[in-house]
């Protein structure tokens, strides 16, 4: 019944967007298809971003009102089945692109993943203060690093053990999958009221949330980069140029986040993100794409 | 000062502000009072130029909203700010300069506890906390004095008062009749989208005398209460 509801829910929200459910599900399917060839094709830690994609979503999943409200609707038995099976859906089209391309390690993580996040969220305490040192801009970064503290610890444990195993690629994984639950904190428009406070005008408030979004992710992510490249400082360039990308990415996140606003971002957005993933330098077209649809937006509340 | 000239505000067929017309002066505290879905908050939401409306507001400093401090009904908090950061937030909206906020701190908050967690009462200190750190020259207060305890009540009261002493221009919009009579110059009644009526302070007693009948008529004894 849970899952049927979820089911209407999510063909109401495809119709609200201008879709066909049917439609929607076809070009999901088919971007997933093409983005993962295209991204197996060229990158070997591609299937390790596949498991950061996923966490990002079950971030959104594990939010703390939901699961307080599945407490109280479901016993404690059905609770947890409910969470092992959502995420387990969650999981599905990506655990079959794992099997497709035999990339088993990968399909491992996924399943461990999805197993420890739909425990995870049953023991965090959400009352005690966590400290960040975020605090003198908040809110997208103060929020998300307390929302997703295990992930981030996670992605510093990543990186702890790409060393110990001597696997460059892991180290890389572990810098993408933090950036992509940076990105994370982007995917949910806040309240008007925290648009229209602000007295800036619409290039200023963007650039501002840019700026203070890479200051951040550079805050969080310098650790492990500078580890990184004391380990292999051979690959330096690479690792520059990875970040530089991932940066890119950021800054389209936080301009596709507004683009859609005062809306979550839309399936346009994030197709064009996605397709982005193979092909980066398409965000030189999507970046100036999703900067004029934000200003536009904002328009209503800012000077 | 504020002044509201021909203000028309329709969702769909439906219109909820009807042809107002109204200035706010400054160093005067108005207080607003309406039933439900008389269109206060959809005046309020028009003033702060948050809604689209057909007329013009105009304002002695402009932009309007870049020196307006609005306290909604039911101010929103993300789950895991805290007091402190939300005050800091709110500062670095309009690039105020602020560090010292424990000083300020007047209604005794928790700052450093998420604000999510807060009671309803401590929410409402804290929104309008945050508004007058900013410095803000118009502020609207949307049912100040919900929730919130006799005493900080009283802090309310005074601070409005203190606004007024500063030149400010306030606007209120209160379910508690007592609290307009403490704090404002003039009373205007919204009904239907309309202002039927300004009350001056010395008439005061006798608008609330009226609204008593108007509302409670004799409904009481309708109960059939024994």
């Amino acid at each position: 019944m849970y899952f049927q509801l979820q089911f209407k829910l999510l063909n109401r929200r495809f119709k609200e967007l201008g879709f066909e459910p049917w439609f929607a599900y076809v070009l999901i399917l088919l971007t997933l298809m093409t983005v993962v060839h295209q991204s197996f094709e060229r990158y070997s830690f591609a299937p390790y971003v596949f498991v950061a994609l996923y966490m990002l979503l079950q971030v959104n999943l594990g939010n703390q009102k939901r699961i307080d409200f599945l407490k109280t609707v479901f016993t404690s038995r059905k609770f947890r089945r409910i969470r092992l099976l959502e995420n387990a859906l969650m999981a599905l089209p990506f655990m079959i692109e794992f099997i497709v391309y035999q990339k088993w390690i990968a399909l491992a993580s996924l399943g461990l993943t999805t197993i420890l996040l739909a425990l995870i969220n049953v023991k965090i305490s959400h009352q005690k203060t966590l400290p960040t040192p975020f605090s003198k801009r908040p809110f997208e970064f103060s929020v998300g690093f307390r929302s997703a503290f295990l992930l981030l610890i996670a992605c510093y444990i990543l990186m702890g053990i790409g060393l110990y195993v001597d696997n460059f690629n892991l180290g890389m994984f572990s810098i993408l999958a933090l950036f992509v639950v940076c990105m994370g904190f982007y995917t949910q428009p806040e309240e008007e009221f925290y648009v229209w406070i602000h007295h800036h005008s619409t290039s200023t408030f963007l650039f501002s949330k840019v700026k203070t979004a890479l200051m951040n992710a550079s805050l969080l992510s310098a650790p492990l980069v500078l580890i990184l490249l004391g380990f292999y400082p051979m690959n330096g360039g690479y690792i520059a140029l990875f970040v530089l990308i991932t940066f890119v990415f950021m800054i389209a996140v936080v301009l596709a986040k507004y683009a859609a606003y005062p809306n979550e971002i839309q399936l346009i957005q994030v197709f064009f993100l996605g397709i982005s993933i193979p092909a980066p330098f398409l965000l030189l077209l999507f970046i100036p794409l999703f900067y004029n649809q934000a200003t536009n937006r904002l328009k209503s509340y800012l000077k | 000062m504020i002044e509201i000239h021909q203000l028309n505000k329709s969702y769909g067929t439906n219109e909820v502000l009807k042809a107002i017309t109204l200035r706010f002066e400054e160093g005067k505290v108005y207080g607003i009072v309406g039933e439900n879905g008389a269109g206060k908050t959809t005046l309020f939401r028009c003033i702060a130029e948050m809604e689209a409306y057909k007329g013009t507001i105009t304002a002695s400093k402009t932009p309007l909203k870049d020196y307006l401090g609005l306290l909604l009904t039911e101010p929103f908090f993300f789950s895991k700010i805290t007091g402190r950061e939300y005050l800091q937030l709110l500062c670095n909206a309009r690039s105020v300069e602020e560090t010292n906020f424990d000083e300020r701190n007047i209604f005794d908050l928790p700052l450093g506890q998420y604000a999510s967690t807060y009671s309803t009462g401590m929410k409402k200190k804290l929104a309008i906390l945050g508004l007058l750190l900013q410095g803000n020259t118009y502020f609207i207060f949307d049912e100040p004095f919900n929730g919130v305890d006799i005493q900080s009540n009283m802090i309310i009261t005074e601070i409005i008062l203190k606004l007024k002493a500063l030149n400010k221009t306030v606007l209120i919009s209160s379910h508690i009749f007592s609290t307009l009579k403490d704090t404002c110059d003039e009373i205007h009644l919204l009904k239907n989208g309309q202002f039927e009526e300004a009350v001056q302070k010395e008439q005061f007693h006798e608008l609330e005398a009226a609204m008593k009948d108007v509302s409670i008529g004799n409904k009481i004894d309708q109960l059939g209460l024994k």
